[in-house]
Formats: C-alpha cells, structure tokens, sequence
C-alpha cells in the first residue's frame, strides 16, 4: 500500500513526463491566458481526482489525453469572442506570421469546432482510427469518416492559403 | 506514419508544431501541487455552488421566520387551523430545501471511470435536466400545496363569508408565483444555457456526421 505522498509523487511524476499533452490541448481550446490557466487548473484538478481510477490498463498518456479532452470539451470560457475572432481572422493572422506550415496547421486546427479539433489531435497524436472511436464513444465508421473529411479539409486550406 | 493520401504530410508539420510551440514550457511540480489542491471551478461545479447557496437560504429563511410564525400562530389563534396553516410553508420549505440540497449533493462532477468522452458528456447533460426537472416541479408543488392551505386556514379562520377577501389576495399569489418562475428563468439563461448548449452541440457533433 503506497502512502499519500508516494502516490502524489508519482501522479505528478506522470503527468510531468507527459506535459506535452496538457500543452497541446491547452494551447487548442484556449485563446487568452486566464482561460488557458483556469483550464490547465482544472484538467490537472480531474486528473487527480481520477487518477484513483486509473487501472493502467492503458497508458497513463491514454488516459491523460481522455481526461484533458473530456474537462476541455465541458470548460466554459471566460471570453468567449476568442475562437470566433480566430477562425474569421486566419487568413489575416497567416499573413502577419511568419508563414510556417507548422504555425499555418495550428491555426487551422484551432478554427475546427471543439469536437473535430479533438479527433484531428488525437489522429495527430498517432492514435488509431479504432482507438479514437473506443475513447470518444464514437462509432469507428464515423471516426474514419469525419478524419477523412479534415484532413482533405486540413490539406484544402493548406494549399489555399500557403500557396495562394 | 505519413498519410498515403495527402501530399503534405500533416504529422510530420504537427509534430515541428508541437517542439516549436511548446519547447521552452514545463510544467513545475508546484503548479500541480497547488492545482490539485484547489477548488474546482469548473461550470458545473460553479452551478453546484450558486445552487447551495440558494438553497440555503431557505433553510436560513426558515430558522429566523419559523420561531415567528409559531409565536403569531399562539397569538392570533382561532382555531386549530391557525397554526397549522401557518406553519405549513415552513414543513413545506424544509421539504424543498432536503429534496434539492440532496439532488445537488448527488450532481457530481466529471466521474470518468470507464466511460467514454461522449457517455461522459450525455450523463452530464441527463444530470443538468434531472436537477432543473426537480428544481422546476419543486417549485411549482411548493406553490400549489402553499395556496392550498392558506386557502383552507383562511376559510377555517374567517369562514366563507368572506370568500371575495381571499378572492382579491389572488393577483398578488399569481404575481408571486410570476416572480419565482421568471426569476429561476433568468437565472438559468445567465448562467446555464450555455453549458447546456454546448453539451449539446459536442453531443450532436460526436453522434453525427454534421
């Protein structure tokens, strides 16, 4: 039986060797620095209180991933013009960035609605279409099909903008 | 793995992305630490606290105007109806306060256990419209069974001789019974109909094709 401080240790020890997640999902589905801290609060505040739950039957990135997504697709943002502003304005935001496809793919990512933008990161992220739908409670015919539309719509916009 | 349809190979740009974006971020111990110590201030459990403390305040409504009620009731006794019809609303009050306070106690946050996100999502959705349904039939029961018996402690005080009296107190239970349901109205617009909304649409858009 582990005491409360070993298990605490090794909960943050977890998500520290996985922060890139919590990064990525924060940096997604946030667009202002008080929502992006209320929700990393609250993403780490679940985690640990399900982290009890967490039988290791997948990986502890699995099952990061699911609590990141599920406490990000429940938040309410404070501000809540962000997404709207990023979506209206990508063209425009392109233009004044440096031009990197990196920058270009992030920003088009983020002008997907919430629940396309989780099944385009977690595709990203090297999940399988099967894996997807066992974590979303999606049917994997949908996962396929919704994947295949965003990356042509991912690879549409990419053209458009970065060679037009 | 790159994608054998697509010219441009998306993982690869997303994965430059990620070591561009994030590569001087780390998360410290101590920000864990105290995030795990914190409150929770998602929108739902925000709500849980906005609901008990409304909540409460029946109760606290009920131990400073109870003890009056019951001294009025000795004081201006007619028959046993007096106070009997008078302290109804207080055994109807601590009714909706046990039923509600237990209904919010039970409204948990995100419990994710073995489900999936969208199971996860649905069961939020079905505990918000379980709780404003007990919160909206609380509400209306409490203002039938109220008007009930002021209706027979104010026939069994004065008699029926003085039934327009009653009659005219009519508008003002009917404005009552206005206020509370618009004001619960309001409430729940302002601070529940986007979550609500949202749950929603993250249901449909999981469920769906659209």
């Amino acid at each position: 039986m582990k005491d409360s401080s070993t298990y605490r240790d090794e909960f943050i020890h977890h998500v520290q060797r996985n922060e890139g997640i919590l990064f990525k999902i924060l940096s997604l589905y946030t667009d202002f620095p008080e929502d992006r801290e209320d929700l990393k609060q609250e993403i780490l505040l679940q985690a640990w209180k399900s982290y009890p739950n967490f039988a290791q039957k997948s990986k502890f990135s699995t099952w990061l991933y699911k609590v990141a997504l599920n406490t990000s697709l429940n938040f309410i943002k404070k501000n809540q013009k962000g997404t709207e502003a990023l979506e209206d304005h990508l063209e425009v935001e392109h233009t004044n960035q440096s031009g990197s496809d990196s920058e270009l793919l992030y920003l088009i990512i983020k002008g997907f609605n919430e629940v396309d933008r989780m099944l385009i990161t977690l595709h990203l992220e090297g999940f399988k279409n099967l894996e997807i739908a066992e974590m979303t409670g999606m049917t994997s015919n949908h996962v396929n099909v919704k994947l295949h539309r965003l990356k042509n719509l991912i690879i549409e916009k990419f053209k458009k903008l970065n060679y037009a | 793995m790159p994608n054998s349809f697509s010219d441009i190979d998306i993982q690869q740009v997303w994965k430059e992305m990620a070591k561009k974006k994030f590569k001087n971020k780390s998360l410290q111990k101590i920000e864990i630490m105290n995030a795990i110590k914190t409150e929770s201030h998602s929108h739902i459990a925000e709500l849980k606290k906005q609901l008990e403390k409304r909540t409460n305040r029946i109760l606290y409504s009920c131990i400073v105007l109870g003890p009056i009620a019951l001294i009025m009731s000795y004081a201006y006794y007619v028959n046993i109806w007096t106070p009997f019809s008078m302290m109804i609303p207080f055994v109807v009050a601590i009714l909706l306060y046990r039923t509600l306070s237990k209904k919010i106690n039970a409204f948990d946050q995100i419990k994710l256990e073995d489900k999936t996100i969208l199971e996860q999502l649905k069961s939020n959705q079905s505990d918000i419209k379980s709780l404003f349904k007990t919160i909206n039939q609380t509400v209306i029961y409490s203002f039938i069974i109220l008007t009930l018996f002021w209706v027979i402690g104010y026939i069994s005080a004065f008699g029926t001789d003085n039934l327009s009296n009653m009659m005219r107190m009519l508008p003002f239970f009917m404005l009552n019974l206005f206020i509370v349901i618009w004001s619960w109205g309001n409430y729940k617009k302002k601070n529940l109909d986007k979550h609500i909304e949202k749950l929603h649409n993250n249901i449909i858009r999981l469920e769906t094709l659209s």
